[in-house]
């Protein structure tokens, strides 16, 4: 029973890190863009397909096929910033989560109708072997793929931390118009911004893709990462890094206790469960910022 | 009146009546020699209500792509042969998305336009439309056979048996193959999706015990799980030497964590689950062993000399498509079923005559008088009646080898009617 649960804890973990990799992708557009983008599901699947498409049709080696598919995804992120949301900018809030949905759909068609619905192979990133740490079975794909990921959000909030690009782009997200009027090339920054999301969503995408396939339906797990976004802080890097294993914790462990109660299937609510009590609580997440308007 | 003239008038009442009398008694004249009907090309039209970009289009598709094929080589051939002359079948495909809401409307056009015969692949179609196809008269051909739509029959026809009755027919072969004396009684699980789909099978979880099998427990996952250490760890602990499965997508996640955790129980995927897909996913030696239930041939074990394989090569030859057959799992469900409604076209129409008169009625009787149909091999030969919809009762079983490859393990054998001995099934 303890070996269960503490077996439940640290793949739950694990595969909660990936989580945070696909929520950064979402937070760094609101970071900086204020918007809540719903196609990073869809954008994570046209990044991966294009890698396999590389390595499988053009008979790349692994790491040139994943810069060519990081190098379109940029391109795309970008144009999709640049020709759809940003004649958006300054209309209300609403319309622009709607063409997120619009451009959610028109990449899904997109992908279904440039490579089909079959399942296809994606070949395997790491060693397909397990691993024993303690008495823990722990498979080298998933620890992988957990401390790959785990890197991304570090450098990526360094880089916002620590580098002039990074800090341009939260000065445009505290105040547009304040961080123009300092100099700020703002168009650069919002572009930047879904350019590195787009870049974020396709390294998920080939890590998810390797561990279960690739087949469209693989965007749907962006939505996994939405409890993690709310947990964690809508603006906050840190906030994804550490609430996207504590999720994945309590999706593990909420199939591990629950489903024999209710007959299975209870562990994926669990996280949206959470995710409902914050809101509630605490609707700025652990790390993300209180707003508080004078009137 | 004189005499003369009463004479007159007796005179002209003979002569017309002896007149009258001949042209009644004349022969008639040979009616001119009836022109043979000129040999005609008609088009008949059904509707396909198919998720080409949803949930489930990674089983649908293949299915799709045979069934369009088949069509269109007859098709860009001049179609198919009737004693009027040619017909083309014409297949209006829809994109519901595994939404039902989607597929009323287009299901109330196609009624509306009077079409005959509508082909499905999801169970929520199946079971949503079944009564309103019996109203209607429209034959709903199923690629997907779902058992509450099969039983009590009605306007609802599969090509190949139930998910209930494929697991009949799994358990079957466990209990023909199963050392029973040197390992007991053998356990059997289910993992599956926590959808009504995934729990088709489980209303005849019975015939386990019926037969001396020991059903030791279900597990539910969601459709697209990262991880189930936990379902695993119960699996383990309930000792399964089989678990069934009817996902479709997450194969590679069970194979996975299966290995990871050391459980070696082994994998049984569903009627519309793939095998040969997810080998490269899970790797070859964490595939190894497991099986595969199958009411359709499976294309990638099918040998390449075989009438099915040489039929197909020869279709996708001939339109210049480039498909890689042997992952198309599902293809043989697209081409048996459009080969069927081909043929029951051909006999509806020399049967009536004219295409307008191609009803659901007239279709609905042709499949009713079928019997033995051939589909090449892809399933048992088709045959229905007033009491069966499921026009073969047979399945093969296969299994991933640790090279690999699929091979067949079982030839068709025909299974326990789960519909009929089940009531559970029907509904």
């Amino acid at each position: 029973m303890v070996t269960g649960i503490i077996t439940a804890v640290i793949t739950g973990a694990l595969i909660g890190c990936v989580y945070s990799l696909i929520a950064l992708g979402i937070v760094l557009i609101y970071k900086t863009t204020q918007v809540f983008n719903l196609a990073q599901g869809e954008m994570l699947l046209i990044g991966t397909w294009l890698t396999w498409t590389m390595i499988t049709v053009a008979n790349l080696p692994f790491w040139l096929s994943l810069i060519i598919a990081l190098l379109f995804s940029i391109l795309l992120g970008m144009l999709i910033e640049r020709f759809i949301l940003r004649p958006m900018l300054g209309q209300p809030l609403l319309p622009i989560i709607m063409i997120t949905i619009g451009i959610f759909s028109l990449l899904r068609g997109i992908s279904i109708y440039f490579w089909g619905g079959e399942v296809q192979s994606f070949p395997p990133l790491f060693p397909i072997e397990v691993i024993t740490i303690g008495f823990i079975p722990v498979s080298t794909h998933l620890l992988a793929a957990a401390i790959m990921a785990t890197l991304l959000v570090i450098v990526t909030y360094a880089y916002f931390r620590f580098t002039r690009g990074g800090l341009a782009m939260m000065a445009t997200a505290e105040n547009v118009m304040i961080a123009q009027s300092l100099g700020t090339n703002v168009k650069a920054a919002f572009s930047r911004s879904w350019a590195i999301s787009a870049m974020v969503g396709t390294l998920s995408g080939v890590l998810l893709g390797s561990i279960m396939g690739i087949f469209f339906g693989l965007s749907d797990l962006s939505f996994k990462a939405f409890p993690v976004i709310i947990l964690g802080g809508l603006e906050s890097i840190p906030g994804v890094l550490v609430a996207g294993p504590i999720m994945g914790i309590c999706e593990s462990l909420g199939a591990t206790f629950l489903d024999p109660m209710v007959g299975g299937g209870i562990g994926d609510i669990v996280p949206y469960v959470v995710m409902l009590i914050v809101l509630v609580i605490r609707p700025s997440g652990l790390f993300g910022y209180k707003i508080i308007e004078r009137v | 009146m004189t005499k003369k003239k009463m004479y007159c008038l007796i005179s002209v009442v003979i002569t017309l009546s002896l007149v009258l009398g001949c042209i009644s008694c004349a022969p008639k004249a040979a009616a001119p020699a009836e022109k043979p009907a000129a040999k005609r090309t008609v088009t008949v039209t059904v509707g396909a209500l198919l998720d080409e970009s949803g949930p489930t289009a990674t089983s649908t598709l293949p299915g799709v792509y045979g069934l369009r094929d088949f069509n269109d080589y007859v098709n860009k051939k001049g179609g198919l042969d009737w004693s009027g002359g040619k017909v083309i079948v014409q297949v209006e495909e829809y994109d519901n998305r595994y939404d039902p809401s989607l597929s009323l409307p287009a299901y109330e056009k196609w009624a509306a336009r009077g079409i005959p015969l509508i082909i499905t692949h999801q169970s929520t179609d199946n079971l949503g439309l079944k009564d309103r196809a019996a109203r209607d008269q429209i034959v709903i051909l199923t690629l997907s056979p779902t058992s509450g739509a099969l039983m009590p029959p009605g306007w609802v026809f599969a090509t190949y048996p139930s998910y209930a009755d494929s697991f009949t027919g799994f358990l079957d072969w466990v209990k023909k193959t199963w050392d029973w004396k040197g390992k007991g009684t053998p356990r059997v699980a289910t993992l599956t999706w926590d959808t009504a789909y995934g729990k088709a099978h489980m209303c005849a979880v019975d015939y386990a015990k019926e037969i001396g099998i020991d059903y030791v427990g279900t597990e539910y996952t969601t459709t697209l799980p990262t991880d189930i250490t936990p379902q695993v760890t119960r699996l383990k602990a309930m000792k399964a030497d089989y678990v069934f499965t009817q996902a479709v997508t997450p194969i590679a996640v069970y194979l996975k964590d299966f290995k990871r955790l050391g459980f070696n129980g082994r994998l049984v995927v569903g009627l519309n689950t793939g095998l040969s897909e997810w080998i490269p996913i899970a790797g070859v030696d964490t595939a190894a062993g497991t099986l595969s239930v199958k009411g359709l041939t499976m294309i990638s074990a099918e040998p390449e000399d075989s009438r099915y394989m040489k039929k197909a090569r020869e279709v996708t030859e001939f339109l210049g498509v480039t498909r890689d057959l042997r992952a198309l799992t599902f293809y043989p469900n697209g081409t048996s079923g459009i080969m069927l409604i081909q043929d029951i076209i051909v006999r509806a129409l020399d049967k009536v005559g004219d295409p307008d008169k191609v009803t659901g009625k007239v279709l609905y009787d042709t499949l009713l008088e079928t019997k033995k149909y051939d589909t090449l091999g892809a399933t048992m030969p088709l045959s229905y009646d007033e009491t069966q919809r499921r026009g073969s009762m047979g399945i093969r079983m296969y299994e991933a080898q640790p090279d690999g490859n699929v091979t067949m393990i079982q030839d068709w054998m025909v299974v326990h009617d789960a519909l009929k001995h089940y009531p559970e099934c029907a509904k």
